[in-house]
């Protein structure tokens, strides 16, 4: 690492080190945790450090002064992170601005003329490993010579893969990108079959699917950790995928989107610490405080814009059609593509909590449910999903967020079981869309067993025998995907192999815990309450 | 725990499931070990968070304790509430509305400013409030247009003011300041926005870009099969659709205007035969008439586009209607036997009696000249419908095996007279420049020769300011009868528009060497007339006028390229059919001096005659040089015999034209009758009209125009006489007494040259006259017959001379005098097969 001698003033504290720095635990104690520096600034002489607790989400990342790193135990990144080896450890990756600069210099170098091999493959090791790779992708190329090196087989691979994208230009570029952000080619090596079959089928979905299918392939043969393989089997260079709204891979991680860039938001009577990157403008990263208009979301950077905004803005409800209303909760739909400027900002919003959330394309093919809370002001927001128009996967939701100041109080319940309503109107089972946060995991895990459970503890004995139900009834009851239920049914521990056949098992503590939780749980959705009708959106022209 | 080794089934979601209570089964966990043959589900995140410290504690703390502990949940960044401002930020209160709200889908567009001030704004807009008026508001507006209305680059001052509606003062303090800010601001405009993506693919790793369209790529199902391709297929199938609905649209348009244009020239001639109009005085009136309405075309010098041109010829085509001879039915015809040639604005629809405007007639023009494929189709449908179609045989047909290509507007200009700019070859003898007639003898002012459809020659005037000089120009001090005092008037112009398309003088590129300043561009200050005069005879100007021949009449003129090989042949030839020609005056003696017998369109006419046999000639010779046939004395007769045929032959079909309106419809049946054959009466036609025309000649024998209608009769007599020299069994002797069976022979002669020719353009043009042959009189129905049977030939079948012997009895079975001619052609059999096809080309485009 021979660009790290920037930062060497005393100690060489560089992205990419790590080191123990102190942080209050939940019950204000001093722990330790270890952790990465990510970015280093200087603010009127002190240097602020931030900092990524391993083994901990990234909302906890923050930036710290110098005397709370602990420099006795410091470790310098490794010579090999320099490749890209993501030791399968999260958000280990090494990197920092600089470098990020120097990759983009790769990439004009590399995008002007034809990528050399030699950058290609840069140590020995490398290429040993790149070997069965190649040997394995050469049946779908013309050139199916088991080559004697790493070098060979890509000499042999590589004018095909260019020859046929060659109208393909942007993409080629792209490709070429994101090989250099990770910096080897490694990556051009699994995404080609890919690529060779694009040409041939022509539609990303395809790709996709292709992707995916090599995936255990190329990651049983691949050396490298799985962080890599997933970027090289779902990281398509050039754009990810359309549908959906969620990123399971990381290959468009830049050091910048991994860390928070917006400080403190104020929306209405509440002021949030963002948890995540959100692609704000960059020029309003830099205020302290940046001002939220509780109806609409417009941003602005000041309070004084504030005001003179709510002069202009009438809104005291989200800008859709309230299908939803009980008591002070209310349910309003905003279509994406009708009403974009609400739709961004929400997105935007919602991205400052949602780290697999992209923004990369628009909203158009999406549905947002926005849930508010009435008081005399107006509508005020709690939460909101959003939701594919037309889903291939069976998704109900895409993305689910009760903003913070709510959160904690059975909003989220309650946004996943009016999803779940809308699903019952519909008459489909649905899913949320992956991958699922830590929180989101537990509120629909929570949600699931709650649901189940309270289907299974209903159940009366039909005439003097054992009540019984099967899983897809269940999924029919609940719009719960059979895959959900099973795992949920699995979580709780409820599936047992008795006798010969399988069998539900209600154990006390589960009832126990059950009873007392539906206690707590005083909002539901009525599903009276529901004004909804739902839309063929497949025989529409458009979203 | 032997059960271990049990192998449970998998888990069937189908399958009824027994719910128990633990407590009802006791020995439950003695099978606890098999339940792990249930396959574990993913949890469906993402792995590395899976392991994250705060989860898993607050997973196993709910395994355990069945909930979740307060100290036990994921923390997560605190949120601060009870903002102190809030209150006063959100002020008035919302009633919460009784109904579900429903929003109103245009109702948030409000026109409001999307800037909002800030407190730097808000300071000087309180200071700028003491000079002048503005609210905070019509601030907002302001900025907001500006930072609207720049991109990359920022609005002017000039700009500005044209943006906003304030007064300049304001508007200016407003830009300054905004210029000002927005050279400080950070992010690119004041409106802080989410970047958008670039087009040109830069952006697609910035993180700061969010919204990208998605429309790059059309969404398709995963689990349909509409690939992009099909989808692309249908599109394409769409757009075909769609233009097929068109074409047909336009050719109902065309169908129903021909309709019209049928109708009404039927009215016409009824409205006429009831005035009864026999001598086409009241037509030719009110054809004046409407010229007179008309409005003078001020010619540009150098005109910009071709169809400028034509529209001008056309102008000057409708005015040869001085003796409204044709019917509006012919012309209808010549515009489609022409069409490919010229551009669709220029069709000369003028002609008709009906108004069409220039737009509809490009449409209109559109399907018949396209040279796609289907167009064969449309052909054949207008064939189909021929039964009630008003047009009938008149309808242009497309023929079988013949290429039609559409004009090609942008180098159309393929004629001596375009400038090079325009494709042309720019000949210096066809610039504008001071041109004189002969007939009203006058000088026209500033004006330009071309040779327009069928060989006119045409003159484009031009306007300038000297014309009042140039009208009082003439060297000649002998009055001109017909100039009229009104230069520009359209009455006299149609007046000399008839006598305009006379000249093509051959000889005077030679009489006027390229003087170094060709009066190209008009002199904007009044010229004296004694200085103009100085000019012109200094041969300062060039001035232009109508020659006598004295010498050497067709050659040079009509053969403007040389390099021929048979050039000096040809023009010997010629030489000696003028001398034939002149013998033949002779013979023709016994009636009063043919010279005299002209009449300034049939002068026209034969101006026509002398471009188709240059055309014809220039043809020949390429064909000879292709063919490699040696050019034998006797091909080279028999070549100019077919080329003086031809031409005697157009004469001969447009003579008949004329007498077709000025004879009654009765003495031409009985000119029929009296020859039983078709042909015979174009023929007799163009007797009865030369002795019409001999009756009523013209008075003026003396001067100059004597000396070209002089020139003219041999030329026009050419053919008759020409033929004669080669083919000693051909019509000579009848041609040469001026009889009518001469003029039936000549006619004779053009149709089965032009069978035997076989150049597309001319057939057609036959095809055309013999149409017009057939409309007067009832009783030919073989009239009918010969144009269907010389249409039918394709060129291509004309290869064989066999089929054309087959076909040529039918056709005139009774002439043998044409059998003669036709075994004349033969002879160049070869040599026109391999001609006919490159030919094709040449004529139509």
């Amino acid at each position: 690492m021979t660009k790290m001698a920037d930062n060497t003033s005393s100690v060489e504290i560089v992205e990419g080190c790590r080191l123990p720095v102190l942080r209050k635990n939940q019950e204000h104690e001093d722990e330790w945790p270890l952790a990465e520096i990510l970015s280093v600034k200087e603010v009127s002489g002190r240097k602020l450090y931030y900092v990524h607790y391993i083994d901990f989400n990234k909302r906890l990342d923050e930036w710290v002064t110098a005397d709370r790193l602990d420099m006795k135990k410091l470790q310098f990144p490794k010579k090999e992170a320099k490749t890209p080896t993501k030791n399968g450890l999260p958000g280990s990756r090494p990197s920092s601005p600089e470098r990020e600069v120097r990759k983009s210099l790769d990439l004009n170098l590399q995008s002007a003329t034809a990528p050399s091999r030699g950058k290609t493959l840069p140590t020995p090791k490398r290429k040993v490993e790149t070997v069965p790779l190649a040997t394995q992708v050469s049946p779908a190329t013309p050139v199916p010579s088991l080559p004697s090196s790493a070098e060979a087989s890509q000499a042999s691979v590589f004018p095909t893969v260019r020859e046929t994208n060659t109208f393909k230009s942007r993409e080629d570029h792209d490709q070429l990108s994101s090989l250099t952000t990770n910096g080897t080619a490694r990556r051009l090596i699994p995404s080609q079959p890919g690529r060779k079959r694009k040409a041939n089928c022509g539609g990303t979905d395809e790709m996709i699917k292709v992707l995916q299918y090599n995936n255990p392939q190329s990651a049983s043969v691949f050396l490298p950790p799985p962080e890599d393989s997933q970027d090289s089997s779902d990281g398509i260079p050039s754009a990810p995928r359309m549908t959906g709204s969620l990123v399971s891979d990381r290959s468009h991680d830049d050091i910048v989107t991994r860390m928070k860039n917006i400080e403190c938001i104020e929306l209405g009577r509440h002021r949030l610490k963002p948890w995540y990157f959100s692609p704000y403008p960059q020029e309003l990263t830099t205020l302290p405080i940046l001002y939220l208009c509780e109806f609409c979301l417009k941003y602005l950077k000041s309070l004084k814009c504030l005001q003179r905004h709510l002069t202009k803005c009438n809104l005291r409800h989200p800008p859709g059609n309230e299908i939803y209303r009980k008591g002070t909760i209310s349910f309003f739909e905003i279509d994406g593509r009708k009403n974009k400027t609400y739709s961004q900002n929400l997105c935007l919003l919602a991205k400052c909590f949602l780290d697999h959330k992209t923004l990369y394309y628009d909203t158009d093919p999406f549905l947002f449910y926005v849930m508010t809370e009435y008081d005399s002001k107006g509508f005020h927001i709690v939460g909101y999903f959003s939701k594919e128009k037309e889903s291939t996967e069976d998704y109900n939701v895409a993305c689910i967020l009760t903003l913070p100041p709510y959160q904690r109080r059975g909003y989220g319940k309650l946004l996943i079981e009016f999803s779940y309503e809308l699903s019952k109107v519909e008459g489909k089972t649905g899913t949320p869309e992956k991958p699922l946060s830590d929180l989101g995991l537990l509120s629909y895990r929570s949600y699931w067993s709650q649901t189940i459970l309270e289907i299974l503890m209903d159940l009366k004995p039909d005439n003097g025998e054992r009540p019984q139900i099967t899983i897809n009834e269940i999924s029919e009851i609940t719009s719960v995907k059979k895959e959900d239920v099973i795992s949920t049914l699995q979580y709780l521990n409820l599936i047992n192999y008795y006798k010969g056949q399988y069998i539900l098992t209600l154990s006390e503590d589960i009832v126990d815990g059950h009873e007392r939780a539906m206690q707590k749980r005083h909002l539901r959705i009525d599903p009276k309450c529901l004004h909804f009708t739902p839309k063929d959106w497949s025989k529409r022209g458009k979203w | 725990m032997s059960k271990l080794s049990f192998r449970a089934r998998a888990l069937d979601a189908s399958k009824p499931l027994p719910v128990f209570r633990c407590e009802d089964l006791p020995d439950l966990h003695e099978y606890a070990s098999i339940n792990r043959a249930v396959p574990q589900m993913p949890t469906g995140m993402e792995k590395e968070e899976e392991s994250e410290h705060h989860l898993q504690r607050a997973i196993s703390a709910q395994q355990v304790y069945g909930e979740k502990r307060d100290n036990m949940v994921i923390p997560v960044p605190e949120a601060e509430c009870n903002i102190t401002h809030y209150e006063s930020l959100y002020p008035g209160e919302f009633k919460m509305p009784k109904q579900l709200i429903h929003i109103q889908p245009f109702s948030l567009d409000t026109e409001q400013p999307d800037y909002d001030l800030d407190s730097e704004d808000e300071t000087f807009v309180n200071k700028l409030k003491k000079k002048m008026e503005i609210t905070a508001l019509q601030f907002e507006e302001m900025i907001d247009r500006l930072e609207k209305g720049s991109g990359q680059q920022l609005v002017s001052l000039q700009e500005a003011k044209l943006l906003l509606k304030e007064d300049d003062e304001l508007i200016k303090e407003v830009f300054d300041y905004w210029s000002r800010k927005r050279k400080t601001c950070k992010g690119g405009s004041l409106i802080p926005n989410v970047k958008q993506e670039k087009r040109d693919g830069s952006s697609t790793s910035d993180p700061y870009v969010a919204f990208r369209r998605r429309t790059e790529k059309m969404q398709t199902r995963k689990n349909r099969k509409n690939d992009e391709a099909s989808y692309e297929k249908m599109l394409k199938l769409r757009r075909d659709l769609s233009r097929a609905v068109t074409i047909l649209e336009m050719i109902k348009r065309r169908e129903k205007s021909k309709r019209e244009l049928l109708h009404l020239t039927l009215e016409i001639v009824e409205k006429r035969n009831a005035m009864p109009d026999f001598g086409s005085e009241v037509m030719a009136e009110a054809l004046a008439q409407r010229a007179l309405v008309k409005p003078v075309y001020t010619i540009p010098i150098i005109p910009l586009s071709s169809s400028n041109q034509y529209r001008h010829q056309d102008h000057l085509d409708m005015k040869d209607y001085k003796k409204p001879e044709k019917t509006e039915a012919v012309r209808t015809k010549r515009k489609y036997e022409k069409k490919p040639k010229i551009t669709p604005l220029s069709a000369p629809q003028h002609s008709g009696p009906s108004v069409f405007n220039p737009k509809d007639l490009n449409q209109y023009d559109f399907p018949s000249s396209d040279e796609e494929p289907f167009s064969q189709i449309h052909s054949g449908s207008s064939e189909a419908e021929e039964e009630n179609d008003p047009d009938g045989c008149y309808a242009f047909r497309r023929k079988a095996g013949c290429q039609y290509y559409a004009s090609r507007p942008d180098q159309s200009g393929n004629w001596p007279w375009v400038s090079p700019s325009e494709g042309g070859l720019g000949d210096p003898r066809f610039r504008y420049c001071l041109t004189s007639l002969n007939m009203p003898r006058r000088c026209l002012g500033l004006a330009r020769r071309r040779v327009g459809r069928g060989g006119r020659v045409l003159l484009d005037r031009a306007h300038t300011d000297l014309d009042n000089i140039c009208q009082s120009l003439d060297s000649d001090p002998e009055p001109e009868p017909l100039a009229s005092p009104l230069p520009s008037s359209p009455l006299r112009n149609s007046n000399t528009s008839t006598s305009e398309t006379n000249t093509s003088d051959p000889a005077s590129s030679s009489h006027f060497p390229t003087s170094p300043s060709p009066l190209s561009s008009s002199s904007p200050t009044p010229m004296d007339l004694s200085q103009i005069l100085l000019n012109i005879k200094s041969c300062r100007w060039r001035h232009f006028r109508p020659r006598t021949l004295s010498h050497h009449p067709l050659g040079g003129g009509d053969l403007p390229r040389r390099g021929f090989r048979d050039f000096s042949r040809t023009v010997s030839a010629l030489t000696r059919t003028l001398s034939g020609g002149s013998s033949s005056q002779n013979r023709t003696g016994s009636a009063p001096t043919p010279a005299n017998v002209f009449t300034a369109e049939q002068y026209q006419q034969h101006q026509e005659q002398l471009a188709l046999m240059q055309k014809q000639q220039l043809e020949q010779s390429q064909q000879q040089q292709q063919a490699n046939n040696p050019a034998t004395t006797t091909n080279t007769q028999a070549l100019v015999s077919k080329t003086l045929d031809q031409a005697s032959a157009q004469f001969a079909a447009s003579a008949l034209v004329t007498t077709d309106q000025l004879l009654a419809f009765k003495s031409k049946e009985e000119l029929v009758l009296a020859s039983g054959v078709n042909g015979v009466l174009a023929g007799a036609g163009v007797f009865k009209g030369l002795h019409l025309s001999s009756t009523t000649a013209a008075l003026h024998q003396t001067n100059q125009s004597t000396h070209t209608t002089t020139s003219a009769t041999p030329t026009f007599l050419q053919p008759s006489s020409n033929s004669a020299t080669p083919s000693p069994a051909n019509a000579v002797p009848t041609s040469l007494t001026s009889t009518p069976s001469a003029h039936a022979a000549a006619a004779l002669g053009l149709l089965g040259c032009s069978a035997a020719n076989a150049t597309p353009a001319t057939t057609q043009v036959l095809i055309g006259n013999n149409i017009c042959l057939s409309v007067p009189s009832a009783t030919s129905l073989a009239g009918r017959h010969i144009p269907r049977t010389l249409g039918n030939v394709p060129p291509s079948a004309l290869k064989l001379s066999a089929t054309t012997n087959l076909q040529m009895p039918k056709v005139s079975g009774a002439s043998s005098m044409d059998m003669g001619s036709r075994d004349n052609h033969d002879e160049d059999k070869p040599a026109l097969n391999s001609i006919a096809d490159n030919t094709v080309a040449m004529e139509v485009t």
